[in-house]
């Protein structure tokens, strides 16, 4: 065995206080997996560097974040470990990679809240400092990404919530990340499963695929699925619309009309069966909100006395278990709607409901365009119908025999 | 001599035709690269036999004090849940380049109590050839008491069926009663078989009896101490170089504390030649191999550095020094006769 580069070793001997010199040959002693050696000339690299510069200071950070590595290879000395990787960050606060290794070394320990903590300071360095100082990365630091990965474990493991969902789906869904990370983020939604919402914000405006009038102008939706957005997609951001939604839940958390009502003018009826919901609704919204049994109503009245046209703009149907009949009783003969979504939850509650509704909307002509929107990549739970008019104009693309992820259907994939 | 303040006998050396070598050790014998440090080398036989401490735990030491440990700038990083500080033997067999051309780790065969103290293992051995047997001579406090004891002892070892393996142990009384706490550093007198400096300035030599197990005093220095300030501690082992001189590298330490009172140390190095009367006839100037950090403002030096072995090479004749650096690397420094002759010509 035989060391290779005698030139890094006389280096030093000849110029033993060039903390340069004796960090290359650190790094070749560390290459060779002799760790107590590199280490102590890791150390003297730190110790005899002047620390005035940034250049001096990236050195030293360097040379503290590589010892701990060694005292992890040593096994069982984890102040150690820890030891050195805040003194890597007292020397450089502002830099990420010390709390990511951190915050590693804790995820590690199943310390979350630590990890927690390490990760979230990480996330607010400032890695775009320009110093060239900055450019190698000979402690191996993976990027920001996979901080924002343990980041996401750690929410999860400390609140148990949405944040980590959404922080998982963002890896895999909206950031070009590595095959690690892509991996680390798919296990993380497998296990804890996707966001409740997907959210429209602005700045997926380049990436949303269907894109219509008045697009430029939404800050965000407010679906959780797209349920809106699709809309507004068939109908080119119609101004003025009309809808009929029948368990419309929340004036606004995944509420599906309020993008229509508030940006672009529309109006309609909202019915629910909760007391409470209609209450809070009819405090919030100028939507009329109707407070029954979707099961029960007489649709033909209940439109007449609202006086809405024969062609209704957006028809929503989710009354749970009471869907199919609500469906039933909608005046189809009398009425016509451009747009159609039924949630039928087949996913949960079994085929049933969604093949009744199938035969109804089939048999008078409307044309499934999307079905088996899903949650995630499996769990299928509506049906996006249209007037056999939109069917011909193909503004949106036609999906329908299989799962339909909304975010896949409704965003271009992360080039 | 300006050369030997900023960067040590090595790089005087290497300026004058000499080298260092690192010593390396494989994955299968390095394990989790802990420290591996105060080589013993010794040409027996024709071959370059080299002894390595390799211990459990690597020795933090922040020479500039700006990197402390949160335990002190000089800090034994052993595995948390174990506080031994454990000592391993490793024999290696190095090449004519002195490149490592085998490495096993020793049997210690006689090792069959359990430790009593948490010093565990040989340390600090030196490696040198006694009436046609292979000796390792270190210091041992993990079976005297519970308190560090620590006496020398002299283990015979052979190689047998493919395997370094411990045959004899024999443990060294101290002289003049056996009172003392913790002997450590003794240097073999290769040509006077089971002869020891204990130290110098004074020198003692003492002369033990493997078959009863005692020790005698054969010198002890009269008269008033030379002025060199400290003790002078082994060491290497000690070489005849001519017929009427004897000649060793012995270390001297200044330990140091830290403002807050934890230790730190400094080691330096001399050579010292005897006479045949172990009159101390030349001792050279204190020298680091590698160098220091030199603390401007105390005036202070910062560095651990240990010399165990010194030899002379079977083929050329160029002198062999072998230290450990910082107890985490091992060198061998390979010095042309001319060259270590006229380092010691300069040191008058």
């Amino acid at each position: 065995m035989k060391f290779p580069n005698m030139k890094l070793l006389n280096d030093v001997i000849l110029d033993y206080s060039n903390p340069d010199k004796i960090y290359k040959l650190a790094r070749e002693y560390d290459r060779l997996q002799q760790g107590s050696a590199a280490f102590g000339f890791y150390l003297r690299a730190a110790d005899m560097s002047p620390g005035k510069t940034i250049k001096d200071q990236w050195l030293q950070y360097k040379c503290m974040i590589l010892s701990s590595f060694i005292y992890e290879r040593n096994g069982n000395r984890g102040q150690s470990v820890e030891g050195l990787l805040k003194i890597a960050i007292d020397t450089l606060p502002d830099r990420p990679e010390a709390y990511y290794f951190l915050a590693k070394y804790k995820q590690d320990k199943d310390d979350w809240r630590e990890c927690l903590m390490y990760a979230k300071i990480g996330l607010s360095c400032n890695t775009s400092l320009d110093n060239s100082w900055f450019t190698d990365n000979d402690v191996g630091y993976p990027g920001d990404d996979e901080l924002r990965l343990i980041y996401a474990r750690a929410k999860w493991k400390t609140n148990g919530r949405d944040d980590s969902k959404n922080l998982a789906f963002d890896l895999k869904y909206k950031r070009k990340v590595s095959p690690e990370v892509d991996r680390g983020a798919t296990a993380l939604l497998a296990e804890h499963g996707y966001p409740s919402t997907l959210a429209y914000v602005r700045n997926e405006f380049d990436r949303f695929k269907y894109a219509f009038t008045g697009l430029e102008d939404i800050e965000k939706n407010y679906s959780r699925h797209f349920q809106d957005m699709f809309v507004l997609s068939v109908l080119d951001g119609k101004r003025d619309g009309t809808f009929v939604e029948l368990g419309c839940g929340h004036p606004e958390l995944y509420n599906n009309t309020l993008l229509l009502e508030e940006e672009f003018g529309w109006r309609g009826i909202s019915l629910d069966n909760s007391e409470r919901m209609c209450h809070i609704f009819s405090r919030q919204r100028n939507t009329n909100i109707i407070c029954a049994d979707a099961a029960t109503v007489d649709y033909k009245v209940m439109f007449k006395q609202n006086c809405l046209e024969q062609h209704i703009d957006f028809l929503r149907i989710n009354a749970e278990r009471a869907s199919v009949e609500a469906l039933s009783r909608i005046p189809f003969d009398k009425y016509e709607f451009s747009v159609i979504q039924f949630q039928h939850n087949a996913v949960w509650w079994g085929p049933e409901f969604r093949e009744e509704s199938r035969k109804i909307l089939t048999k008078i002509g409307y044309v499934l365009l999307v079905s088996d929107v899903s949650t995630d990549e499996k769990s299928n739970y509506e049906d996006w119908w249209v007037h056999p008019m939109h069917a011909k104009r193909k503004i949106v693309m036609k999906s329908v025999g299989k799962h339909n992820f909304a975010w896949d259907y409704i965003m271009e994939k992360q080039k | 001599m300006h050369d030997l303040h900023i960067g040590g006998l090595a790089a005087w050396a290497l300026k004058r035709g000499g080298s260092l070598h690192p010593v390396l050790l494989p994955q299968s014998v390095l394990g989790n690269e802990t420290g591996i440090m105060n080589p013993s080398i010794f040409s027996y036989k024709g071959k370059i036999l080299l002894n390595i401490r390799h211990i459990n735990y690597i020795l933090y030491h922040s020479e500039g004090k700006k990197f402390p440990h949160q335990w002190g700038p000089l800090v034994y990083i052993h595995p948390e849940n174990d506080v031994t500080l454990t000592t391993h033997n490793v024999m290696c067999e190095l090449d004519a380049g002195l490149n490592l051309k085998s490495a096993q780790r020793i049997d210690m065969a006689l090792d069959t109590g359990k430790p009593t103290w948490n010093f565990i293992g040989l340390e600090d051995a030196r490696l040198f050839e006694w009436d046609d047997k292979l000796y390792l001579c270190g210091v041992r406090r993990d079976c005297y008491d519970s308190k560090g004891t620590g006496r020398m002892e002299l283990c015979h070892i052979e190689f047998v069926d493919g395997q370094w393996t411990e045959i004899s142990r024999h443990p060294i009384p101290a002289p003049n009663g056996d009172g003392s706490f913790c002997e450590k550093n003794w240097m073999p007198v290769i040509d006077m078989p089971y002869h020891f400096v204990k130290w110098c300035n004074p020198t003692q030599v003492i002369k033990f009896d493997i078959e009863e197990g005692t020790t005698v005093d054969a010198f002890v220095e009269e008269g008033e101490r030379k002025p060199f300030g400290r003790d002078f501690r082994g060491g290497s082992q000690v070489i005849r170089i001519n017929d009427q001189q004897r000649m060793a590298f012995i270390h001297e330490t200044n330990l140091l504390r830290d403002p807050f009172g934890r230790k730190d140390g400094e080691y330096s190095h001399r050579i010292v030649i005897w006479d045949n009367d172990w009159n101390l006839i030349h001792a050279s100037h204190n020298f680091h191999f590698m160098g220091t950090y030199y603390d401007h403002v105390t005036n202070t030096d910062y560095g651990i550095e240990f010399v165990t072995g010194m030899t002379v090479h079977p083929d050329n004749g160029d002198i062999l020094i072998s230290f450990g650096w910082q107890d985490n690397a091992s060198f061998i420094l390979r010095m042309p006769q001319k060259t270590f002759l006229d380092f010691l010509m300069d040191n008058r």
